[in-house]
């Protein structure tokens, strides 16, 4: 029995919190460049 | 000493002549309080990243997390999700508005905040205590590796890494964060040079696979339960969302939305270490099953399983890691030494030179302490690593990430909650109710909800902290004030 979903499913895992994270990011960079800060 | 020794010590001797040079350049710049804690707010996002990166990763991960990864296998990588969710509600709720206030020190922020020079003492001092804890974790690492590698007394290797990463720290925040970035590079390079060596050996990923699950179906599955799992994550995370040694690097980057980028890029370097140190402890383990002590896994990978010069380059990478952190908390400590107890309770008049030469005499003291702890060897670095970060969690979360969101917390209830949360998990930790199996809680959850629960209850019975200290934390104007342009600083003295 070799690796399984506990270790697939970090990297998925990390992948989508990666996304996620800078989908916000750049959504409040935006929302501040609108504010004109 | 045959060839390879030669090239190991080569290696090591460029790496620590290239960041001594940092540190000279660091050291002859002109220097203010300012410039020396927080680069005077110019730390762009990728080195900002890289401060963030190497300063979480540290020897607990490169030593620590490498072997327990070799010890258990492949579930403990689950707590970097626990560590995420810190820096997420760090980048949500504490780091937009600690970057607009732009102090120098935590404690400031505590001071300013609930209006009180005696809880900036008390914050100042647990940090000091808690991280001098930490530091011992990072010097018992660099034992393992002096002894392990080179052979000489864990003591000798000890004084050598405190002695570069002092040099360097002495030269202040700006010196120190290029050498971060550096040092974030070679972390990468050396397990990007690991990796490919070991898996060669091991017949591939899927074939190490199948070997470590005919061992024990736990190393390829879930060694630690759920349970388990959360109560560790909970204390990485809660520790990292109110972790010092992060939030002052936020005060010298340029802005708001530079430090929310510097988080993301730290988050995807931290992915990319965390899962490198993962396949190497579990290749290690397939190679080398029997070793007298997990945390010697890095240390032997580098020094039998890799080439001279791959190994050369994981090892600087090792030490790389423990370096930054290091230098990270040293500039914290030594900071909290000289701006908030020195300055506040010895010498209030004391010129801008006299705080440097205080801070840069702190961070020599505060390096050597935890050398002489470190000796003592009290359990494996990561054990250490993951004891001090709850206490952390226990005494800081609250003030910081509950003060910086509700206007009603006081100074009376910031000082409950701190002392409070401090003692409970120093209660559950030291009387055996830590076990899991006889009660299944654990002393960080024990300590943040005694700290939550003291913070509002004292705060609900204590006069308002006045509107004047809230204003740059609460107040929409202040926001505006602050941002993605200005500097967004307020007078903390």
């Amino acid at each position: 029995m070799g690796f399984g979903w506990s270790f697939y499913g970090f990297f998925i895992g990390a992948a989508v919190w990666l996304v996620g994270y800078f989908i916000w990011s750049f959504i409040m960079a935006a929302r501040d460049r609108r504010r004109g800060r | 000493m045959n060839s390879d020794s030669v090239t190991f010590v080569v290696v090591v001797i460029a790496y620590a002549l290239l960041i001594v040079g940092i540190g000279i350049w660091g050291y002859l710049r002109k220097q203010n309080e300012e410039e020396f804690l927080a680069a005077s707010r110019s730390i762009g996002p990728w080195v900002g990243a890289a401060v963030l990166a190497s300063a979480q990763i540290s020897a607990g991960t490169f030593v620590g997390t490498l072997g327990r990864h070799y010890q258990t296998g492949v579930s403990w990588i689950w707590i970097w999700f626990g560590l995420w969710s810190g820096w997420l509600i760090s980048a949500i709720f504490v780091a937009t508005k600690l970057r607009r206030f732009g102090a120098l020190t935590v404690a400031d922020y505590v001071g300013k905040r609930f209006n009180s020079e005696g809880a900036r003492v008390l914050t100042a001092a647990l940090i000091i205590i808690t991280y001098t804890i930490y530091l011992v974790a990072q010097f018992q690492a660099s034992g393992e590796i002096g002894s392990s590698v080179f052979g000489i007394k864990p003591i000798w290797a000890m004084l050598l890494l405190a002695a570069t990463t002092l040099f360097y720290t002495l030269g202040g925040v700006r010196a120190s964060s290029y050498i971060a970035f550096l040092q974030t590079i070679v972390m990468v390079l050396g397990l990007v040079l690991a990796i490919p060596t070991v898996l060669d050996q091991t017949g591939g990923i899927v074939e190490l696979g199948h070997y470590l699950g005919s061992l024990d179906p736990r190393i390829t599955g879930w060694w630690f339960s759920w349970r388990e799992l959360v109560a560790f994550s909970m204390a990485f995370g809660l520790a990292l969302a109110a972790a010092p040694y992060e939030m002052t690097r936020y005060y010298s980057m340029r802005d708001v939305a530079t430090v929310r980028h510097a988080i993301g890029i730290s988050i995807g370097i931290q992915a990319l270490i965390g899962s490198g140190v993962m396949i190497l402890g579990l290749g290690m383990r397939g190679l080398v099953p029997v070793l007298p002590s997990a945390d010697q896994a890095s240390s032997v990978l580098s020094s039998t399983v890799m080439s001279p010069l791959a190994g050369s380059l994981f090892l600087v990478g090792m030490l790389s890691a423990i370096m930054s952190t290091v230098n990270s908390i040293l500039l914290v400590t030594g900071g909290a030494f000289a701006h908030d107890l020195y300055k506040r309770l010895i010498d209030p008049l004391a010129s801008q030179r006299r705080l440097l030469l205080v801070n840069r005499i702190a961070c020599v003291g505060l390096g050597l302490v935890p050398v002489w702890f470190a000796l003592q060897k009290y359990g494996d670095v990561q054990a250490i690593v993951v004891e001090q970060s709850k206490f952390v969690g226990s005494f800081f979360f609250t003030p910081v990430v509950l003060g910086l969101n509700w206007k009603r917390g006081t100074k009376q209830g910031a000082i409950a909650g701190m002392l409070g949360g401090f003692v409970a998990c120093l209660t559950w930790t030291f009387t055996g109710q830590r076990s899991f199996a006889s009660h299944g809680i654990d002393a960080v959850e024990v300590g943040v909800v005694t700290s939550a629960l003291l913070f509002v209850v004292v705060s609900r019975l204590t006069p308002r902290t006045p509107d004047a200290n809230l204003a740059i934390f609460f107040d929409p104007a202040s926001d505006d004030r602050g941002p993605s342009g200005g500097t967004g600083r307020v007078a903390v003295n």
